[in-house]
């Protein structure tokens, strides 16, 4: 079940995928 | 590659390291402040960093916590076989060692709902409410039937070979798409966090037995109304056949029914069901935290 979806982005774990996305988050920087 | 990130780099070393009673060290991150404590339970190989889009978030409103399982991310290994109950007892001794009492709202994504649901059951009184976002029943394999998990196991022996035989590297083709670090885009620091992470032998060790407990889920099915009437959301994915361990529309159709069996655990219950895949904390984080929001009443 670790497999990811495909929306996630093929030979990228969940977890790096978390972590690339997370930059684009402007609203988190304080988090 | 990113020189530096706060908050990514905050993920790349250990941020509360928690002593418990026999030695061993759970890793913890903990944001915000509140009256009521969020705990976030990552799926089957994942970590406090896979809440990272939800977190940040949430502890605008909320003391948010999310930990990385004994034996992955920073945290200890732990002894085996590691099951659920071994998973939430760290998680029960990791919060009262930091001193974080409850209420706690629990929310599971994926396996890490299975957690949430065995601490609730074992915390009845101190849990307020429980967000399972596109988790599964114990029956799981019964309803929506194989899942790949055996075949993933294999996959992580292989790995855990290789590891054990100083294989594992960067040159190879295993590394390269199992490790998969570097990223550009990530920090240093978080990809050699990242490296040293996955290319432990305890971290396929870990990742094994936690499978293993997974596909032992043991029915008889649970009941409806399980909870009660714990105040419970279920997020769910409206495109399941996104997820590459669903094979096939009749997989996926099974389980989208199975989400809707999860929100009939409890007589107080909300049912959710977004337009994405699997990966909802990574891919509708604002979704995730509204839900959460709505449970704590900020």
């Amino acid at each position: 079940m670790t497999a990811f979806d495909a929306e996630s982005g093929v030979l990228l774990s969940r977890t790096c995928a978390a972590a690339l996305r997370s930059q684009d988050d402007s609203d988190t920087l304080v988090g | 590659m990113t020189a530096s990130h706060p908050v990514l780099d905050a993920y790349a070393e250990p941020q509360t390291l928690v002593r418990l009673p026999d030695g061993r060290r759970l890793n913890l991150h903990v944001s915000g402040a509140g009256g009521a404590t969020v705990i976030l339970a990552a799926g089957l190989a994942g970590i406090a960093l896979d809440w990272i889009r939800v977190q940040a978030r949430a502890a605008q409103f909320a003391r948010v916590v999310s930990f990385d399982h004994a034996g992955l991310g920073f945290s200890d290994e732990g002894p085996y076989p590691r099951n659920s109950e071994a998973i939430v007892s760290d998680l029960e001794a990791g919060l009262a060692s930091a001193g974080i009492e409850p209420p706690y709202l629990l929310a599971g994504h994926s396996a890490g709902g299975v957690h949430m649901r065995t601490l609730a059951a074992r915390r009845r009184a101190d849990v307020m409410g429980l967000v399972l976002i596109d988790s599964v029943t114990d029956d799981f394999a019964l309803r929506v039937g194989d899942l790949g998990l055996a075949a993933e196991r294999n996959q992580w022996r292989r790995l855990l070979a290789l590891c054990e035989a100083g294989a594992l590297t960067p040159d190879t083709t295993d590394y390269q798409r199992y490790v998969g670090v570097p990223q550009a885009g990530l920090t240093d620091r978080l990809n050699r966090a990242m490296h040293l992470m996955r290319t432990r032998p305890s971290y396929y060790r870990t990742l094994i037995s936690e499978s293993q407990a997974l596909s032992s889920l043991a029915p008889p099915p649970m009941g409806d109304d399980a909870l009660g009437d714990l105040p419970l959301t279920v997020l769910s994915a409206r495109r399941a056949e996104a997820a590459a361990f669903l094979q096939g529309p009749g997989q996926a159709a099974a389980w989208r029914d199975m989400q809707s069996a999860l929100a009939r655990l409890s007589s107080r219950s909300d049912h959710r069901s977004l337009d994405c895949g699997h990966d909802i904390p990574l891919s509708r984080p604002a979704d995730v935290v509204a839900a959460l929001r709505a449970h704590v009443g900020a």
